[in-house]
């Protein structure tokens, strides 16, 4: 016996303060376990069986247990946690991009995706010798940031910039989040939205442009422009309201005149409020000096923007423009200002490129009804594995704008519409008129749009609807975030049959370099090859675009003797899956044509190894010139 | 408090309205930056942090420290530093949208710094490093000259606040 009595009942911790530390150190335990036990799964994850519907007919079942844990963990400390510290749901959301964004890096033994092995030989091209190759590729006249990388790597003591490949989806990923976070907040002003929109946001991102590449990172300077404009550059309600005052005296209405007449049927007809926009949210207060330090940070974001990436810049303009339309920007000069700096760089620094490809550049300007065959139909195409891929891409983009017209609308209805937010999600659209950008146009409008896109999602979720109906909102995110999260594994990496970087071609390609005689071509039956990753100034590359090489043996014979220095005949795995499940070509398609090519007897055979093969023409005119 | 419900703080104190500017530092043109209410501020510990690790960074790469001992700094203070010191300068209460900005920021510096140098045929890794290393100390310098022209401790609250 101590000598003490019993706690008093009100002194001793009751049930519900027992549930809450058990919920607390569940919340607290859940990340580190999930990112446990999702990157074993993720390491155990066989290659082999990777199809033609990608990543997600490889990966264990304990990454959907991780990932489900982790859903789970992070919506109950959303929508019923209490006393939460932020960086609890910080943990959540790093683990997400991780086992998200980080699973083909966790999954395979090299960095995916051909496109990014050439940004690193561009990077290498630009470190080694200073200088630009604008004649060889249209991405040397906007270098930025290759020039950025190549500065990075080197001063980081790094040989070239392959070490970066891995990661940099995964840091983009929680830079955008971190932006989203801000953005969602901002125009909300409620925790739970915006750690929501992250949550959401993250498989949503399916898209893929986060790899090493120039979008990748004007993505990023995107979203923080526009986060900034959204913030502090909205003009406050009663500028507004003065203005239009203004605008009315102008037009010789009287001060006491009633308002002009609306749509009222219209609105009533979708059950709108006399007036959506009632509570839309105010900028920030800050002083002149202070508003003019952030727009020269946007200036310098965008004049970054203009030098390295072509579409990015395009795609700020009009959001800037949309926002000043709508009176939404305080700064009326703004679009002229950024006209001014892209038209700038574009008139001087790019003329190599746009010299030769002026039809390239404003072709389709106008015409949307061939922006939209070369972005829906054209596209459509490939093995059934592919077009499942194909349709689960489509069905998730038209599910999350088909939500968020309904959160727009609940906004609207509640009177918390904010049209800067409404204008910000529908003016990536307008660049269905600009460009098509080589058929990719609607996948840079949804990723454009996609932060907005989430916020509006949200608001449907937050606050609970019908109100108090907090768990059945919690089940609805839940069953959102699953939904996206398992498209995000079909979407994301269903092409990784082929994007995938296979260790056999990766060792042929450094065969050939080690081997083949500077100023020889290098020829494949595809551009799916992880060439060009240094040297790339010193071979000849045929194909070289993104698209079929010479695929009979008189048009690869033609290729290989126009050369009179040499040439070397590539022919890999990862260059036959992708032409059948990309292009639809037959089964053993490319098997075939190595087939064709050993019998002829015109060709010598001088590397072989895991599925790939390199062959010299056998005359007198081989590979070794 | 439930998160769900839990509203954000704004640097204007949550209102809408545009609230008067708070002072907390005060340059040498007089000009006023936002500050966040009875926020302690020391105003040269990171001014001072940032200006001294430009050039420790530089001293990594000039000394050619091996690559495993300056991946990690170099990149990181690509990352952020320059950026963040002169988005410092602006005062923002709100240090996740400084250190967003800062960010961007550093990232589009080291933009421009690696393209004109391409144009301009003065490449160097090092020189590039330099300029931004020079950027981000001159921030520093100008934050910490302006919160000792402000006094130590001006801007915080008095002890004895109710």
């Amino acid at each position: 016996m101590t000598g003490r009595g019993p706690l008093p009942a009100s002194a001793r911790p009751g049930p519900a303060a027992w549930r809450r530390t058990a919920l607390l150190a569940g919340l607290v335990a859940a990340p580190p376990a999930a990112l446990v036990l999702g990157v074993r799964a993720l390491r155990a994850t066989r290659t082999a069986d990777i199809g033609s519907m990608g990543l997600v007919q490889a990966l264990p079942a304990q990454l959907y247990l991780a990932l489900a844990l982790l859903t789970v963990s992070f919506l109950a400390a959303v929508f019923f946690g209490r006393d939460v510290r932020p960086v609890v749901l910080a943990a959540h959301v790093v683990v997400l991009t991780v086992l998200l964004h980080g699973a083909a890096t966790l999954a395979e033994p090299l960095p995916r995706f051909v496109p990014a092995w050439l940004h690193v030989g561009f990077t290498d091209y630009i470190a080694r010798t200073g200088e630009t190759l604008p004649e060889f590729d249209a991405r040397f006249s906007w270098p930025g940031v290759f020039a950025w990388a190549a500065m990075a790597t080197r001063a980081a003591g790094l040989p070239d910039a392959m070490p970066l490949l891995g990661w940099t989806p995964v840091a983009l990923n929680l830079l955008y989040a971190a932006t989203v976070y801000k953005l969602a907040g901002a125009v909300s002003g409620a925790t739970g939205t915006a750690w929501l929109a992250v949550w959401l946001f993250l498989p949503a991102n399916w898209v893929g442009q986060d790899y090493f590449s120039p979008q990748g990172l004007n993505y990023f300077f995107y979203l923080v422009i526009l986060t900034v404009l959204v913030i502090w550059f909205r003009v406050p309600r009663l500028e507004r309201a003065r203005r239009r005052l203004r605008r009315r005296a102008r037009q010789g209405h009287p001060s006491g005149s009633p308002t002009p007449l609306r749509p009222r049927r219209l609105r009533r007809l979708v059950g709108l409020p006399l007036a959506p926009t009632l509570h839309e949210p105010e900028p920030v207060a800050a002083s002149p000096a202070v508003l003019a330090g952030l727009m020269a940070v946007v200036l310098v974001l965008f004049t970054a923007s203009a030098a390295s990436h072509q579409l990015t810049p395009m795609a700020i303009l009009v959001s800037a423009t949309m926002l000043v339309a709508i009176r939404r920007c305080a700064v009326q000069a703004l679009p002229a200002l950024l006209l001014v700096i892209l038209l700038g760089y574009v008139s001087y620094l790019t003329v190599t490129y746009w010299s030769g490809h002026l039809q390239d550049m404003v072709g389709s300007f106008g015409r949307v009804s061939h922006t939209v065959n070369s972005g829906i139909t054209e596209r459509v195409r490939g093995d059934p594995g592919h077009l499942f891929v194909l349709k689960v891409r489509q069905g998730l983009a038209l599910g999350i704008w088909a939500l968020a017209a309904l959160g727009a609308w609940r906004c609207l209805h509640r009177g918390r519409g904010d049209l800067a937010l409404l204008a910000l999600a529908g003016a990536p659209f307008l660049l269905l008129f600009a460009q098509n950008y080589g058929g990719e146009v609607f996948l840079r409008i949804y990723t454009f749009a996609l932060p907005f896109m989430v916020v509006l999602v949200v608001a449907l979720l937050v606050p609970a609807w019908p109100a108090r109906r907090t768990v059945l909102a919690a089940v609805l995110a839940c069953l959102l975030s699953v939904v996206l999260t398992g498209g995000f594994l079909v979407a994301r990496y269903g092409n990784e049959s082929f994007e995938q970087v296979r260790a056999g071609d990766a060792a042929a390609i450094e065969w050939l370099y080690a081997n083949a005689t500077p100023g020889v071509t290098l020829v494949a039956i595809t551009s799916n090859v992880p060439w060009r990753v240094r040297d790339l100034e010193q071979f000849r590359y045929t194909p070289l675009g993104e698209d079929l090489g010479p695929d009979s043996l008189p048009a690869i014979e033609a290729a290989m003797l126009s050369n009179p220095r040499g040439a070397y005949l590539i022919m890999t795995e990862g260059q036959y899956v992708w032409a059948e499940t990309f292009y639809g070509k037959p089964p053993g398609w490319g098997q075939s044509i190595e087939r064709q090519i050993i019998a002829s007897g015109r060709f010598r055979l001088v590397y072989s190894h895991n599925n790939a093969k390199i062959f010299i023409l056998a005359g007198p005119r081989g590979g070794s010139g | 408090m439930n998160p769900m419900n839990q509203r954000l703080p704004r640097e204007d104190g949550g209102s809408g309205r545009p609230q008067p500017v708070r002072l907390r530092l005060v340059g040498p043109a007089g000009e006023a930056t936002t500050g966040g209410p009875g926020q302690r501020f020391r105003p040269y510990r990171l001014p001072l942090l940032l200006l001294l690790c430009g050039p420790a960074v530089l001293a990594l790469v000039v000394l050619d420290a091996p690559a495993w001992a300056r991946v990690a700094p170099v990149l990181a203070y690509l990352l952020v530093v320059p950026g963040l010191a002169c988005v410092r300068l602006l005062g923002l209460a709100d240090g996740g949208l400084a250190v967003m900005l800062g960010a961007g920021l550093s990232l589009a510096l080291g933009i421009l710094v690696a393209q004109a140098m391409i144009y301009l045929d003065l490449w160097s890794p090092t020189l590039g490093l330099s300029t931004l290393v020079a950027v981000a100390s001159a921030s520093g310098l100008v934050e910490l000259y302006r919160g000792t022209l402000a006094g130590p401790g001006r801007d915080e609250e008095p002890e004895d606040a109710p």
